[in-house]
Order: structure tokens, then C-alpha cells, then sequence
């Protein structure tokens, strides 16, 4: 056929087929005058698409019996010779095999993994994962045996081949009482409770790895492969460049695992509560959204699990009560509300068998308080949190070491000097925080840096300490936070709750600590309303772990107060800054350097209040024990210097005040950086003791420098920014250059109309945030 | 293969490497295939599997959706057409293998099958001469072609298709009209008998 041709031919085929049959056939007749042949062609086209039907509905297919047979069979890979294709999953499919070199007559189950995974990774993985595996001894779990590469190169891992089916489909043949169900389920609590202490967590738990042989004992599959082929999990050699999918199972994989946090062993928990939970009702909790990870952690947010009674099913009286509140607490989508440990939930269960009272319970408000303080507090940077890793390889091995040489007492020992290394490290880094120590350090950049490189690998190497990993996050999140890297102090520092959570649960100080400082940050960022829940869950939590007369209870009391006074809420943050004042004298006496942070933030509210007097008479008080206890050049001795010189200028005294705005700068520019967020403020503050004293383009010269530094931390929308931009766009004006005025002007105003929809709402808050840029605790 | 994988050799793809195509066609193929496998693993009775459920649990499975943008989705069904096409043909052509080495197994007439096909082995048959025909008639229009391997084969719908072809809906109709015109007449005439060509 000639293109050409065929060209003509589409063309007026389009034409002639849509139109009546009446158009078709004059159309047609005019045809065939013209083109006797192109008109016989179109004909017969259009007669063969006029059959209805034909070609219409897409091929169906009944490939019978018959397909093309799995090329592996009968194959060799390594020593084995596959029998039988017994199975397919999201990581490859699984053979019957056997031991070809007549050293074993053993059959197997050989997992050759799919194509295109990253085979080298897998391997490496495999290698170190491999002991470990092959240590987990116990008759409910299948073993690991053998593994490696086969000619095509795919990995493969080879088991202890199980002749049974899975625990559903058996517990449904064989029409098991509850009794007997909730028996079996306990024998697969003890194959997870044995790898959980071994630190392996199965992270793909559901009946088709729950086999049943025909007598009746349970075999658990799989133990440690999710991980081993999970390319999220970071390689163990060379950095994670590209973050990839998990395998998971819809339907069994706790909401942490869909959201691609940290898995520990609460997601095993959650699977066993899925298992359980479909054991007892012969369905899954989440049939509707199981397979959407999405819908799922959405659907989880706002609802919790059904309870197994509600279900129509057999048992359903006999679920009513203490089952559902067992799965109820194994499904709880809060992994530090789940059951703590696979023994916790087998010991409920067994509980409830034995008649006794269990020792969990239905969840209560107190949990939907701590989960939005939670949703609050992390809805900062909890999208995947994918790290790239620098791991030393001795590090792991040394770890290794320590993972398999398991006695108790070595374990003991372990932990011990682990802990002495972290205070330590403490130590190490309080020297470098310039928050703590005095001193002129012009090395604040490197130790920057150093954190930056070394956050991974640290936090990393902790992976099998978690209350340690919590600490170091915390502590690198402070360290960070002190330097101004705000972004990375958010995260690391809301992992560090995280992890509290989950080690501590949700009634430990330390959890308050991170609350506590997670308030600050936010606070840092102008997110008001949650530095403000997390400021008052800490002072709660403090309040009722520690009591009143402790300092980090007086540290929430003033920083609650200080939160208050930076919205302008004086009348509600001085009683704090007070209580926060009287606390620390009385435990620390009256001339320490947290009581002059009182002082300090005391004087702040009472000047904005009004008396002025007062108030320089306080910021003197503070400046004096702060130079006294921290030395001349630290930053809190600035931060004082800085309001007071801001008293000074307002009693009608500019030029002491700016000698005194100078020096707070410099301070800061010494210990922090030059980009620090105090800097900024400084210069600000510098820029409008300039305008006063009509000098326009110096106050421009600051007021730049104020405005480039917080570009570069702040969010655009930032209040601080707006601040910058009014401050500079009127110095600019003023010293007559109002083209480079005005788009600062505007850029302003946007940011105020966008925060306030009221305009008198809006000067008032120009006004406040004026104030409030003297506050700094 | 993990979804990230198959997804990354779409971006790839997407981004101009053209290898990263033609790396993704055995892998469809491949996990096309084991969908069909396990489908008829279980064995249900009279099953039928339809390539456009294939397709989209492959999709489904091979691609972090996450991670892809409209056009990787249709550059996924764009090489799912193809890959469901060569399933289809090489199966078909194991069938009449096996039909002339003694096999008895008779398949069932589909719908869009009984006009055109003939009186023995219509499925077979008719598959692998639905196949020639496509070839020739991409000789001259690859488009219309390339639009029964989706519409047909892969059982994509019309937008489906678009997306698949990258191009607009209309078009597809149209070249979708016309090529099964095609195709049903030639398949009607007597094999051996002349065509246009």
C-alpha cells in the first residue's frame, strides 16, 4: 500500500464514516464517478467496520492449561536442581528444590529473587544478614540455609522447604475452636518473640508465611528477607542514591512501614494483630483501603481498628471484650501504643485463655491528646525520611560482633560502655555548643559541618540501641537547632521523639524534653499555635513525672511564658516567666545563669508592659550574672546586651544604644556565625536605632544585611521577613530611593495580608512584632 | 523487580534515554506473564483472563505511583500493549504446536471472534494472522497499528490508549475505525486470495 495513497483513503474513510447512510451514498456515488478504484476500496472498508461486534471487544484469553512452563524447572542453580514452581511473591518466586551434589538428600524451598532487583546490594545483605539468620534456632521458625548467585545472576536464598499450608486456610479446614485458634496464634507469638530477642524483626508477617504442617506444628518463612530485599534499606557499602518502593503486603504492614518511617519491632506487632484479627473473623480489619498505603495511613489518622466482635463472623460474642481490646491495642496505628513487645500481646492473650484479667486497655482520650499533639508536632518533614549513609564498615562488623556474642552479660557490658561513649559525647559536644560555653569560637563553621556529615553514621550505628539512637537524635537535633540549621534540628529532632515515644513511651520525661525543645523550633519558625501545644504537653508531662519544684519543670514554665509574650500576651506569659523565676532561685539560688534567663525574659514583659524603668533595672540584673557566670563574649550575655540597649534607645538614648546593638552583633557573629538567626535580629534592631537618627543609608546598610540573612533561613511567608522588608522599603524611601522601595513595600504588605485578613488586626501585629523582636530568651 | 525499579527505567525513558525502553519490554513481558500464571494457578473454572486486568495489575505492581506522572503511565501501557501482543501471538503459536503434535484442547470462541475466524482452531489462527496483518499494516500506518495493539491486544480504552500513543482521542478513534475496517476485511477474504496491498 502507498502511504499516499492510504493517506486519501483514511481521510475520506473518516469522512464517510460518520456520515447517514443517505450522505454515505451520494457521498460514495460522486466517488466511484471520479475514482472508480479509491470508491470500491472505501466500499468494502466501510462494509467490513459496519459489522457490529466484530474486533470490538478487546481479545479475551484462555490460555487453558498450557502456558509456557516456568524455564527454571528442571535447572540447576548452585548446587541445587529446582523441582517444582511452589509459589510467587512481590520479591520473586519460590521452588521446590533439591540438593544436587548428593552431599544432602534435603529438599528446599530456593527463592530466586526477580528480575532487575539490585542483585549486588541483595548479596551484600545477605552476607551480613546471613549469621544472623542462620542463628535464629528455633522449631516454629523455618531456617535459613544457604544463598547465592544464580548463572543469570539473580540472587537467591535457599530455606528449609515447608510441606504446609497457611495458617488461614488451616485454621478453615480444619474448623478450629477459639480456643485452639488462639493457641496456635500463641505458638507463632513464641517463633517472633525468639527472633525479636535474636533482633530480627520479620517486617512481612501474614498467613502465606505462616504455614501449617499436617501434624500440626507451625512454621514461620522468611524471617529477615523483607529487610534483606527492601531497597529502602539502606545498602550497607556505599550511599542510598535513589529511594525506591517498599515490598510490602497490603493489608498486613503497619501504617509506619506504609508512611516509610523506621520499622521496628511494633510492625510485627501490628501484622500478628492483623493475623489475629483475621484468625477470629476470617477477615482482614481493612479490607477497603488495605491496598491503597495512601487511603490506609489516611483511613488510619481518623479511625481505629473495627473491633473483632462488631464483625459478622462465629465468634462474634465470644470476641467481645478482651479480644477486642488485644487487637485493638496490636492495631493501634501509634506504634508506642501497641502492645510494647510481641510478649506483651502473647501474655494478654494468654491472659484471657487463662481467665485473667489483661493487662491492656481500650484507648482512652489521653492517646488522642498525645496523637495530635503528635500530627502537630511532626507535620514538619515527615515525608519519607530516606537517609543517605555513610556507614564504616568496621562499625557494622563491630556491631555484628556484638549482636551475635549474645550473652546476657555481654549485652550488659555492651550497653554499659555504649552509654559511657554517649556522655562522652555529650561532654565533646557541649564544648563545641556555643549556647553552653563561653568563648570566642571561630570555628562554629567546621563544627557545623562536622555534625552535618556525621548525623547519619552516628544515628545509624545506634539502629540496635534505640533509647541511645533517641538521645543522639536529640542531642545532634539541639546541637544543630543552636547553629541555626533549623530543618535538619526539626527532623532529627522529631525522630528523637519518635523514638522516645516508641522506646519510652509517652509518660517519660525525656519525652517532654523533646516536646519541649520541638516547641522551640517551631516557636524559631513562627508556628505559633503548635510551639504552643507542645510548650504546654511538655509542662503537663513535666508537671506529673517530676513535680513542680524541678528545673525542667521551671525551663517549661518560662518557655511557655515566653511563647505567650511573643504573641503579645503578656498578661498571660508573665505569671509563667515568674513561676519559671522563683522555681530555678529556689533550686539553683539567685545568681545562676538559668535564673538570668528569667530575669532576662521577666524584664522583657515588664518593659512591654509598660514600665520601662523596671525593666532596664532587670535586663541589668541579668547582663550582670550572665557576664559574670558565662564570661563578656557569649551569646546569652548578647541577647541581654541586645534588649537593653533596645530600653536605652527608647528612653530617648540612640547612641549608647547603638554602641550596645554593635557589640551584641559582634558577640553573636563570633559564637554563631554570621548567618545566625540573632544576627539578623541584631542588625534589625541596629537599622531602626539608624532611621532614628535620620540616617537612612546607614539604617539601609543593616537593614540588608538583616533582610539577606533571613532570606536564607526563613520561609518566604515568614513574619520576620515582612518585618526585614517594611523596616528597609522605609529607610529606603526615606533616604530617596523609592524604586528599590517599593517592591519591599509590597512584598510586605502581601506577606501581612496573607497572615491577617484585618488591616487594623495587622498594624496592631506590626506593632507587637516591632516589640517582640528585643525578645530572646 | 521492585516498583522503583520498573519506575526509574520509565523516568529514564521519559527523559530521553531510549535504551531504558527497550530494558522495560522484557520485564513487562515477564511479569505480564507471571500474572497469568498465577491467575491460572488457581485454577478457577471457565476463567478468562483479560488482558486489560493484566495490564493494569501489572501496572499496579511495576510502578511506584508515587513516583510517575501521566506520561510514564502511558509509556507503561504503550510497551504493556506491545508485550501483551507477543503473549498473546506466542501462546497462540504454542497452541497450534501443540493442536498439530496431537493436542486436543479446543478453545472457546471469543465475541469478537466468530465472524472472521475460521472453522478450525479459530483462536490460534485467527491470533497469529491478526499478528501478520498488523505487521503489514504497519508497513504503511504504524499509528493505526501501534492503536490495535492497545485497543485489541492490551484491552485499553480509548483515553488509555491516547495516553499510551500520545496522541488525542479522536485520532485514536479514527485510526482505530479504520484499521479494524481494514483488518476485518482482509481477514474475511480467502486466505491466499488478492488484497489490497
Amino acid at each position: 500500500m502507498d502511504p499516499g495513497r492510504w493517506q486519501t483513503i483514511s481521510v475520506l474513510f473518516a469522512e464517510l464514516h460518520d456520515l447517514d447512510p443517505a450522505g454515505r451514498a451520494a457521498r460514495l456515488a460522486d466517488l466511484e464517478r471520479r475514482d472508480p478504484d479509491l470508491h470500491r476500496e472505501l466500499r468494502s472498508l466501510l462494509a467490513a467496520g459496519d459489522q457490529d461486534g466484530a474486533l470490538e471487544a478487546p481479545l479475551s484469553w484462555d490460555p487453558g492449561t498450557d502456558l509456557p512452563p516456568d524455564p527454571m524447572v528442571q535447572q540447576r542453580i548452585g548446587p541445587y536442581r529446582i523441582l517444582e514452581r511452589v509459589g510467587t511473591g512481590g520479591m520473586g518466586v519460590v521452588y521446590r528444590a533439591r540438593r544436587d551434589d548428593d552431599q544432602f538428600e534435603q529438599e528446599v524451598a530456593l527463592k530466586l529473587v526477580r528480575r532487575g532487583m539490585d542483585t549486588e546490594n541483595i548479596l551484600t545483605r545477605f552476607r551480613f544478614e546471613r549469621q544472623i539468620l542462620a542463628g535464629l534456632d528455633h522449631p516454629n521458625i523455618a531456617r535459613l540455609l544457604d544463598g547465592g548467585a544464580a548463572p543469570d545472576g539473580r540472587p537467591y536464598l535457599v530455606m528449609e522447604f515447608v510441606a504446609g499450608v497457611p495458617v488461614d486456610v488451616w485454621c478453615e479446614q480444619q474448623a478450629l475452636s477459639l480456643r485452639s485458634i488462639l493457641e496456635l496464634f500463641l505458638t507463632i507469638c513464641t517463633a517472633v518473640q525468639h527472633a525479636h530477642r535474636n533482633l530480627v524483626v520479620h517486617r512481612d508477617l501474614k498467613p502465606a508465611n505462616i504455614l501449617v504442617l499436617p501434624d500440626g506444628r507451625v512454621k514461620l518463612l522468611d524471617f529477615g528477607i523483607a529487610k534483606m530485599l527492601d531497597p529502602t534499606v539502606p545498602d550497607l557499602t556505599r550511599p542510598l542514591t535513589r529511594p525506591g518502593a517498599r515490598l510490602l503486603t497490603p493489608g498486613y504492614a503497619a501504617p509506619e512501614l506504609l508512611k516509610g518511617e523506621r520499622a521496628g519491632t511494633g510492625v510485627d506487632v501490628w501484622s500478628l494483630g492483623v493475623i489475629l484479627h483475621e484468625l477470629l473473623t476470617r477477615r482482614r480489619p481493612f479490607p477497603d483501603v488495605e491496598r491503597d498505603p495512601a487511603a490506609l495511613a489516611s483511613h488510619l489518622e481518623r479511625h481505629l481498628a473495627p473491633r473483632p466482635s462488631t464483625c459478622p463472623g462465629r465468634h462474634a460474642r465470644q470476641l467481645r471484650g478482651d479480644l477486642d481490646v488485644i487487637t485493638g491495642t496490636a492495631l493501634h496505628p501509634d506504634p508506642a501504643r501497641r502492645f510494647p513487645s510481641v510478649e506483651a500481646l502473647a501474655e494478654d492473650v494468654r491472659r484471657h485463655l487463662d481467665g485473667l484479667p489483661i493487662a491492656a486497655r481500650p484507648a482512652s482520650a489521653g492517646y488522642l491528646a498525645v496523637k495530635f499533639i503528635r500530627r502537630n508536632a511532626l507535620a514538619v518533614g515527615t515525608a519519607s525520611a530516606l537517609f543517605a549513609v555513610t556507614l564504616v564498615f568496621a562499625l557494622v562488623m563491630a556491631g555484628q560482633a556484638a549482636r551475635i556474642g549474645r550473652q546476657a552479660q555481654e549485652v550488659a557490658l555492651q550497653r554499659d560502655r555504649a552509654e559511657k561513649v554517649t556522655g562522652l559525647l555529650i561532654d565533646m559536644f557541649d564544648v563545641s555548643d556555643p549556647m553552653i560555653t563561653q568563648g570566642v569560637r571561630g570555628d562554629t563553621l567546621r563544627v557545623r559541618e562536622f555534625l552535618l556529615l556525621s548525623q547519619d553514621a552516628m544515628v545509624d550505628r545506634l539502629d540496635e540501641e534505640p533509647e541511645l539512637q533517641a538521645d543522639i537524635l536529640h542531642l545532634y537535633g539541639r546541637l544543630l537547632g543552636n547553629l541555626g540549621e533549623t530543618d535538619r534540628s526539626l527532623e532529627l529532632t522529631r525522630r528523637g521523639l519518635e523514638a522516645r515515644l516508641q522506646t519510652l513511651g509517652p509518660g517519660h520525661p525525656d519525652v517532654a524534653r523533646s516536646l519541649d525543645y520541638l516547641g522551640t523550633l517551631h516557636q524559631g519558625q513562627g508556628a505559633y499555635a503548635t510551639a504552643e501545644s507542645l510548650f504546654t504537653a511538655a509542662l503537663e508531662l513535666r508537671r506529673s513525672t517530676l513535680g513542680v519544684h524541678h528545673l525542667e519543670t521551671a525551663e517549661s514554665f518560662n518557655n511557655l511564658g515566653v511563647l505567650h509574650g511573643v504573641q503579645g500576651r503578656y498578661d498571660l506569659g508573665r505569671p509563667l516567666i515568674e513561676e519559671g523565676l522563683r522555681l530555678r532561685r529556689a533550686l539553683l539560688g539567685p545568681r545562676h545563669v538559668e535564673v538570668a534567663q528569667s530575669l532576662n525574659n521577666l524584664a522583657v514583659a515588664t518593659w512591654a508592659e509598660g514600665d520601662a524603668a523596671e525593666g532596664e533595672a532587670l535586663f541589668r540584673e541579668a547582663l550582670a550574672i550572665r557576664r559574670e557566670a558565662l564570661g563578656a563574649r557569649h551569646p546569652y550575655v548578647a541577647n541581654t546586651l541586645n534588649n537593653l540597649a533596645r530600653v536605652v534607645r527608647d528612653r530617648g538614648d540612640p547612641r549608647t544604644a547603638e554602641s550596645m546593638f554593635l557589640e551584641a552583633v559582634r558577640i553573636w557573629e563570633e559564637t554563631l556565625g554570621p548567618r545566625h538567626s540573632s544576627v539578623s535580629a541584631g542588625y534589625y534592631n541596629l537599622g531602626l536605632v539608624a532611621e532614628s537618627m535620620e540616617d537612612h543609608e546607614r539604617a539601609a546598610g543593616f537593614l540588608e544585611r538583616c533582610l539577606s540573612i533571613d532570606r536564607g533561613n526563613l520561609p518566604p511567608g515568614h513574619p520576620y521577613i515582612a518585618d526585614g522588608a517594611l523596616a528597609l522599603g522605609k529607610a529606603l524611601l526615606a533616604a530617596g530611593r523609592p524604586e528599590q522601595a517599593e517592591p519591599l513595600l509590597r512584598e510586605a504588605l502581601d506577606i501581612r495580608i496573607a497572615a491577617a485578613q484585618d488591616t487594623v488586626e495587622v498594624r496592631d501585629q506590626l506593632e507587637l512584632l516591632a516589640r517582640i523582636r528585643t525578645v530572646k530568651p | 523487580m521492585s516498583p522503583g525499579d520498573i519506575t526509574s527505567l520509565l523516568v529514564s525513558a521519559e527523559r530521553g534515554d531510549a535504551g531504558a525502553l527497550d530494558r522495560v519490554l522484557p520485564l513487562i513481558y515477564e511479569e505480564l506473564l507471571e500474572i497469568a500464571r498465577r491467575h491460572l494457578g488457581r485454577e478457577r473454572a471457565g476463567h478468562t483472563l483479560t488482558p486489560t486486568a493484566l495490564v493494569h495489575e501489572a501496572y499496579l505492581k511495576l510502578v511506584d505511583q508515587t513516583r510517575v506522572s501521566w506520561q510514564e503511565r502511558g509509556q507503561f501501557l504503550g510497551v504493556a500493549s506491545v508485550a501483551m501482543r507477543r503473549i498473546l501471538v506466542n501462546h497462540a503459536r504454542d497452541r497450534r504446536r501443540l493442536k498439530r503434535g496431537g493436542g486436543d484442547v479446543l478453545l472457546p470462541l471469543t465475541a469478537g471472534l466468530e465472524v472472521a475466524a475460521p472453522q478450525e482452531e479459530p483462536n490460534a489462527d485467527f491470533i497469529i494472522r491478526l499478528d501478520a496483518l498488523l505487521d503489514r499494516l504497519s508497513q504503511w500506518d504504524r499509528r493505526a497499528a501501534r492503536v490495535v495493539e492497545c485497543r485489541y491486544f492490551a484491552g485499553l480504552d480509548v483515553e488509555e490508549t491516547a495516553l499510551a500513543l500520545g496522541m488525542g482521542t479522536a485520532t485514536v478513534k479514527r485510526d482505530w475505525a479504520l484499521a479494524r475496517a481494514w483488518l476485518l476485511r482482509e481477514l474475511q477474504g480467502p486466505p491466499g486470495a488478492p488484497t489490497s496491498d
